[in-house]
């Protein structure tokens, strides 16, 4: 007000009053704003606008706060703008069909070659009644960079020339849509209304964090992300005001409104000179659809030790409802200031009484409190605080973000890939770059990475393979039914307490910033999935997120995961494989994502792990979880010198040296960079290394029919899967998009390792001679090479309790677990010590396991075969014949013949004694298999006849056998 | 000079004014040097009014000092006119008084808005005289951790490099103009009251003991070794029955800081059971008295059903206002549980998730803040000292568990402390707070071998490997061997003190079985 300078109502020269022709001359570009209620702003815009004229030199803008979009003197370069815009809206083609659809249902469908995309898409605009024009920021910059650039930095300013350009290109291909009812138009212009048209960008090259936000960013165009926390409620906002002079009756229109309610400050009629008595006239006013959201800070984005930050996003016409509480989404507009009008008014003193205006951040405006910023003076200016908000013409849910990957933070390959090195600093991209530099130059860095994962816990050179591999995740996929195929490893550690389990996930959980540690034990009530809570103020039920979904896109830890609720332990089903959570209770369905990894730590059933049995026994886990973990690794406390030594070492040193003791090559931020550049490569297989994983695939199955891997539980697809993330974990740490067969083998000695881990440590070798010394071996513990046979007890069970697929099968292995310590008790072995065969023999009896369980399959399934077409036993003669007929190309000598007899004989007696094989003595049909098969050893009996059947609990049928032979 | 530059300052308006240069990006760090520069000496900085000793009400615009925690960093940036369109210098609640609203927006820069409070479980003894008086009505009691009288401010940072560095529970000295303002994030709610807004222009980094301490100490009259006789012994006699061993322990936990996080060199937590119960109406054992007098942070936590079930251990964002937890205390603080107050009856959720994030503390130190959609872990460094009636702790998992044996008769609560002559308190409080300081322990090449052969004879004899030392074992050892060394202001850990760790660990696993 202190410097009015165009008096007049009616502004002459508003640069975009562009088609006088048209009868309301009120496109969005604002005609008749002008000075009405700016007057003051005018000389110094004036001196602005051309001060701009040099395009691009200046990166701030004055956002103003009212209608100022419009500067009163023309700008060459807006006009300019406007040009380049229309003529890339009726030009654009794009070369190569890559049809897309930015989220609305109007956008066109796709772009065939030559087709000018957007004009399609205006077409449709009219079929679908929208006004919203969407164009992907990418075709701008490929097609003008200029435009792009302008655009870009000063996106407010040329806001108004933008929409000007779209109207005109709305005007030539579609003029009767410009008008809400063009038929009226003729007769009756007072309710000729013109459509507000807006364009929407997407897709800019980067999205900007809110913390990023700062003054020099303030109206250039740019992407923000936040999850949205909270939506107010949709509301009309006065975009162009109509007023009648309480005075002098006169009318004046079309007074743009931004951000708050702004009367005409001075009557057009000359005489008048009426500036306060105002009255809207709602019905030639136009509104629209306004709604403010709150969005915070992703927590990826925070500084460690940080608080999220918040913002407003200020969301209009058709962008409200399109973000929604708990969304994580990406905004584009404009980073915005305007005053904050209720901070004024605080008279000195104590005795404080804010007045206010009630109607700040262009909230419904149509409650009129007086003047705009006429009222400002009257209340006495203190230091004047100023807002920020952000100003979007674009919502993208980014959970949705089309195509293969599920995850917000990993666009497709290359580009996000790029992007991501683009926010690096130099150093960090010299480091960056000169470790993947040496990746390609074939200097082993997945190695050295490898070394320096949690870097305080000593050895475990596996587990932190796998730890490795699970950071870096293999690819999310989705399959043409739109099912999703997780990508994420899961890992389970088994072992004795106060080994570094729990420090493997301490490290996880500090590594990840999305990252959660739970315990399976001290679940809270939201336990690990989810629940429904009821809020105590509003009585509303809510849900409430557990530990996984918490881990959303991260990795959920969970120690003491033997010790979870079994509710839990069914849910975690879901989320593992799904990667979702369902819900339904008090009212609420809801299916919630938990796209997450599962690192957990299991303390073993008896305490310690017990390594003459399985994995499985060991477990307290029911089969179809195990199934769905990709890796299991066992860390057993032995004691053992020069480890001990060496552990003392470490922590020693830890404590002498700290960082300096663990110094891993790769700090941990390194590290966390590497990774993060390292899961943008969406690795595919090779054509070899697809053969190699088939192959492996083979071999892995073979062994499980054949019983050499049944182990922790049976290969199935599952594993297949595995491997195949496995594989592609690999090649990301390579930075690479193929995955070559080494990648694969690597990962198949990895999921053979986890699978076989504790038999391999445990067994091996020394299949027979064991039992003589196991007696004695037993109390002390022994070196890891000194295993056992005895896990394969329980094999047999595992391998049934895996039929039942579903979670209610955990009490079957309880059961079968109480029966199981029966047989490999000491007094038993003890006996079978006794047998001829043991100490004496000085040709050890050793055969690894792989060959043990070959061997058993080969007899269980022989009986069995005989069984079914004889209806009785095989008669121990006839069986070790058989076997030595089998086995005849193989020998050499006689002593290779004796050796093969004994072997058989005492192969027969382990499957006996493991209840593989009943025994039964004389006629088969009269003697019933009631009797005790481990109190029948002392006959050793030439003369008696013994036939052998399959023990009833043995599942011949299962493809575990049958695929054998 | 200086004199006059020192008694300019006390008006602090005029001096930001007169040093105005125009260059409003370097300003704030400008002022922030200057008057940096002129309250450097102790005896100047000390002349700054304090917070506490005024009276709020008729401050504004005056000169104060606030030694305070920071409570919540989460409030939105504002934006303020660095340049009046007079061309004035803005910011720090100056006002434009140039009349018009013409403004350049590209005269905006950004200042940080926190919240900050009086230090919580602060000790009377630390502020000296400047003890908070009761003269300005608590406007925010949701603020701060314990439910006691303090004081909450606003505090508006214009050198935005300084304010990147605060982070919650950081305890440091903010100097700055006093004023009253509405709150920013509730400036539009119609009721908002105004609130007392620290307009800084400096900063003080506060130790972690508050008062700057030495390590190691020399002490004038008597070695650190009687003296930490003397100490334990004045801590059995007054807070544990005459336990000294107990008092030992107690005092090697409350030494505990973060060492490091990686590897993690974390305060140890110390669970003294078979405390006995309060036979009087005390609640607060002397334990917590003797403590308060030798540390400068001291917070009691009274476990009971109602405090579980009924308060937030945790922060919390409730519609962007950080609600402060229980735990939200600062650096170097030591909270003592008391177990004694549980009753039979149901812990709920809310109780539940506050055990965990207390184990939580205990284990890993830190400390989860809840926001919409999201929780964030943040650091913190605090000592935990759980006293329970059983044989271990009825909720929690600490890395020492300690008997207690008091001699008979003995009170531990409710009786009156007797306090050591002020020369032997300020000296257990230099003895106790250098130890807290000290940092790095050196272990020459032959104690770092002694240790691990020990450590592998040790796991030889064991009769069965269960029994067996574990690493982890070896691990709690080297934490003890660290501030016992640290206890007796030394800067080696040696074979000798590496034995006493073993002889009080042995005692300790007795007491344990008895």
């Amino acid at each position: 007000m202190a410097t009015s300078s165009s008096p007049s109502g009616i502004p002459p020269s508003s640069a975009p009053n562009f088609t006088p022709s048209s009868p309301s001359a009120g496109r969005a570009p604002r005609t008749a704003t002008n000075a009405l209620s700016l007057e003051d702003d005018e000389p110094n815009a004036a001196a602005q606008e051309q001060e701009e004229d040099g395009l691009g030199t200046r990166k701030r803008r004055r956002p103003r706060t009212q209608g100022a979009d419009v500067p009163p003197v023309k700008d060459a370069v807006g006009e300019s703008v406007a040009e380049a815009f229309e003529k890339f809206l009726k030009t654009f083609t794009r070369g190569v069909a890559l049809a897309h659809t930015p989220g609305s249902e109007g956008d066109a469908a796709g772009a065939l070659d030559g087709e000018r995309v957007y004009i399609d898409q205006i077409h449709t605009l009219r079929d679908f009644e929208i006004t919203t024009l969407y164009v992907d920021f990418g075709d701008i910059l490929h097609q003008d960079d200029v435009l792009a650039d302008a655009i870009q930095k000063q996106y407010y300013r040329f806001l108004p020339y933008l929409r000007r350009a779209l109207v005109n290109v709305v005007a030539e291909f579609e003029p009767d849509y410009l008008k809400i009812n063009p038929s009226a138009a003729t007769t009756d212009s007072v309710n000729l209304q013109s459509r507000d048209f807006h364009v929407a960008f997407y897709k800019l090259p980067l999205t900007s964090g809110i913390r990023d936000l700062r003054t020099e960013k303030i109206g250039t165009l740019l992407s923000i992300s936040g999850t949205v926390t909270r939506t107010s409620e949709v509301r009309p906002e006065l975009l162009f005001g109509s007023f009648i002079c309480e005075i002098c009756g006169g009318f004046v229109d079309e007074i743009e409104q931004q951000f708050k309610y702004t009367e005409p400050s001075l009557c057009p009629n000359p005489t008048c000179g009426n500036r306060t008595a105002w009255k809207l006239q709602i019905d030639t006013s136009r509104f629209t659809d306004w709604q403010k959201v709150r969005i915070q800070e992703n927590p990826s984005e925070i500084p460690t030790g940080s608080m999220p930050r918040s913002l407003d996003v200020i969301l209009r016409s058709e962008l409200v409802e399109r973000a929604k509480a708990g969304d994580k989404c990406v905004f584009t507009g404009t980073f915005i200031v305007v005053p904050d009008v209720s901070q004024l008014g605080l008279p000195g003193g104590n005795a404080a009484k804010l007045q206010r205006e009630s109607n700040r951040g262009g909230g419904a405006a149509t409650g009129g409190i007086g003047g705009g910023v006429t009222g400002l003076k009257s209340l006495g200016v203190r230091d004047l605080q100023y807002k920020t908000a952000f100003l979007a013409c674009m919502v993208l849910d980014t959970d949705d973000r089309r195509g293969t990957n599920i995850r917000g933070e990993e666009d497709t390959g290359d580009e996000s890939g790029q992007a991501y090195v683009d926010s690096l600093t130099q150093p960090e991209y010299d480091e960056l770059n000169s470790m993947v530099d040496q990746q390609r130059a074939g200097e082993n860095i997945y190695q050295r990475l490898v070394e320096s994962i949690a870097p305080t816990v000593y050895g475990h050179e596996v587990v932190k393979k796998g730890i490795l591999l699970q950071l870096l995740g293999g690819v999310h996929k989705q399959t043409p039914e739109g099912m999703h195929l997780r990508g994420d490893i899961n890992i389970c550690i088994v072992g004795d307490p106060s080994t570094s389990k729990s420090q493997f996930l301490k490290y996880v959980c500090s590594f990840l910033p999305r990252a959660v540690y739970t315990s399976g034990k001290a679940s809270s009530a939201a336990g690990l999935t989810a629940a429904v809570v009821k809020d105590e103020e509003t009585g509303d039920f809510t849900i409430e997120a557990g530990a996984l979904m918490l881990a959303d896109n991260g990795i959920c830890a969970i120690d003491e995961f033997d010790k979870m609720d079994i509710s839990d332990q069914v849910a975690i089903h879901e989320a593992m494989e799904q990667q979702t959570i369902s819900i339904a209770k008090a009212g609420i369905h809801a299916t919630l994502n938990a796209r997450t990894s599962i690192l957990a730590a299991a303390n073993p059933v008896g305490g310690r792990y017990d390594k003459k049995k399985t994995l499985k026994a060991n477990v307290q886990m029911s089969a179809p979880i195990m199934s769905r973990f990709d890796l299991f690794f066992v860390v057993l406390d032995q004691c053992d010198e020069k480890t001990d030594f060496n552990i003392a070492q470490h922590i020693v040193n830890v404590h002498r040296y700290q960082n300096a003791a663990i110094n891993p090559e790769f700090s941990t931020e390194t590290l966390q960079r590497y990774i993060r550049y390292a899961r943008t490569f969406n690795p595919k297989l090779t054509p070899e290394a697809a053969d190699v994983l088939v192959e492996k695939y083979r071999i892995l199955r073979q062994d499980d029919a054949t019983g050499a891997g049944r182990n922790s539980y049976r290969i199935t697809v599952r594993q297949l899967e595995s491997m195949i993330r496995l594989s592609e974990a690999i090649a990301r740490a390579n930075c690479t998009s193929l995955i070559t067969p080494p990648f694969v083998l690597e990962a198949y000695n990895l999921l053979r390792q986890s699978i076989i881990h504790v038999e391999q440590d445990d067994i091996d070798f020394d299949e027979e001679e064991l039992r003589g010394d196991r007696p004695a071996d037993a109390p002390t513990r022994t070196p890891a090479a000194n295993g056992t046979d005895t896990n394969m007890e329980d094999e047999d069970q595992e391998m049934d309790d895996t039929m039942d697929q579903d979670g209610s099968s955990l009490p079957v292995p309880q059961q079968r677990q109480s029966v199981a310590p029966g047989s490999p008790s000491d007094p038993a072995n003890a006996s079978m010590g006794d047998d001829p065969a043991p100490p004496p023999v000085k040709r050890r009896m050793i055969i690894t396991h792989d060959q043990y369980i070959t061997l058993q399959s080969l007899i269980v399934l022989h009986i069995a075969e005989r069984e079914r077409e004889t209806g009785l036993g095989v008669d121990r003669d006839d069986l070790i014949d058989w076997y030595l007929d089998m086995k005849e190309p193989e020998m050499q000598d006689t002593s290779d013949a004796d050796y093969q007899k004994e072997l058989i004989s005492k192969m027969i007696r382990k499957l006996v004694k493991d209840n593989y094989l009943l025994e039964v003595k004389g006629d088969v049909q009269d003697s019933l298999p009631s009797v005790d098969e481990e109190s029948q050893q002392p006959v050793e009996g030439e003369n008696v006849k013994v036939h052998y059947m399959v023990h009833p609990s043995v599942d011949t049928e299962g493809t575990s056998f049958t695929s054998t032979l | 000079m200086v004199s006059s530059e020192l008694a300019d300052a006390f008006d602090p308006t005029r001096v930001i004014l007169s040093l105005y240069d125009q260059d409003i990006d370097s300003f704030p760090a400008k002022v922030a040097a200057h008057f940096d520069k002129i309250f450097a000496s102790k005896d100047a900085f000390d002349e700054i009014p304090s917070l506490h000793t005024i009276d709020p009400r008729q401050t504004d615009r005056r000169l104060v000092s606030f030694r305070a925690m920071i409570q919540d960093t989460s409030p939105s940036p504002e934006m303020y006119l660095a340049r009046h369109s007079n061309g004035k210098c803005g910011g720090w609640g100056l006002v434009d008084d140039s009349g018009t609203e013409d403004i350049d927006y590209s005269d905006l820069r950004e200042n940080t808005v926190l919240w900050a409070v009086s230090v919580p479980g602060e000790s009377p003894w630390v502020g000296g005289d400047d003890a908070p008086r009761p003269l300005f009505p608590v406007s925010h009691p949701h603020k701060f951790p314990v439910p006691e009288h303090h004081f909450g401010v606003q505090v508006k940072l214009y050198d935005t490099s300084q304010s990147d560095s605060l982070k919650s529970t950081d305890a440091v000295t903010l100097v700055g103009i006093l004023t009253l303002e509405s709150l920013a994030e509730e400036s539009d709610s119609p009721n908002a009251l105004p609130v007392l807004t620290l307009h800084v222009l400096f900063t003080r980094e506060l130790p972690i003991t508050i008062i700057p301490r030495v390590f190691p100490y020399v002490p004038a009259v008597s070695s650190v070794r009687v003296l930490r006789e003397e100490l334990i012994s004045w801590m059995a006699d007054e807070g544990l029955g005459g336990d000294k061993d107990a008092a030992e322990w107690v005092l090697l936990n409350i030494i505990g800081t973060v060492q490091s996080r990686t590897p993690p060199l974390l305060p140890l937590s110390l669970t003294l059971s078979r405390f006995p119960a309060s036979k009087t109406p005390a609640t607060t054992p002397n334990l917590s008295i003797v403590l308060s007098h030798l540390l400068p942070l001291l917070v009691t936590l009274p476990l009971s059903l109602e405090t579980l079930n009924n308060s937030s251990f945790s922060p919390e964002s409730k519609d962007e206002d950080l609600h402060s937890g229980r735990l939200q205390l600062p650096r170097g603080s030591v909270c003592v549980i008391t177990e004694g107050g549980v009753t039979e009856g149901d812990v709920f959720d809310r109780g539940v998730r506050n055990l965990r994030a207390l184990q939580e503390m205990m284990t890993n130190q830190t400390l989860e803040y809840i926001f919409p959609f999201s929780r964030f872990t943040f650091p913190t460094d605090v000592v935990c000292l759980v006293l329970s009636e059983g044989k271990k702790s009825t909720f929690f998992q600490t890395s020492t568990n300690v008997r207690i044996q008091p001699k008979d008769g003995c009170e531990l609560y409710g009786s009156a402390v007797k306090l050591p002559s002020p020369e032997s308190l300020a000296m257990f409080r230099d003895l106790v707070g250098g130890a807290k300081t000290g940092k790095v322990t050196q272990i020459s090449e032959s104690v770092a071998e002694y240790i691990q052969e020990d450590f592998v004879a040790e796991r030889k004899s064991a009769p069965t490997p269960a029994e067996a030392v574990t690493s982890d074992d070896l691990i709690h050892r080297m934490m003890v061997a660290r501030l016992l060394t640290l206890s007796m202001h030394q800067s080696e850990v040696t074979t000798e003190i590496w034995e006493r760790v073993k002889v009080l660990e042995r005692a300790r696993c007795e007491r344990l079985k008895a």
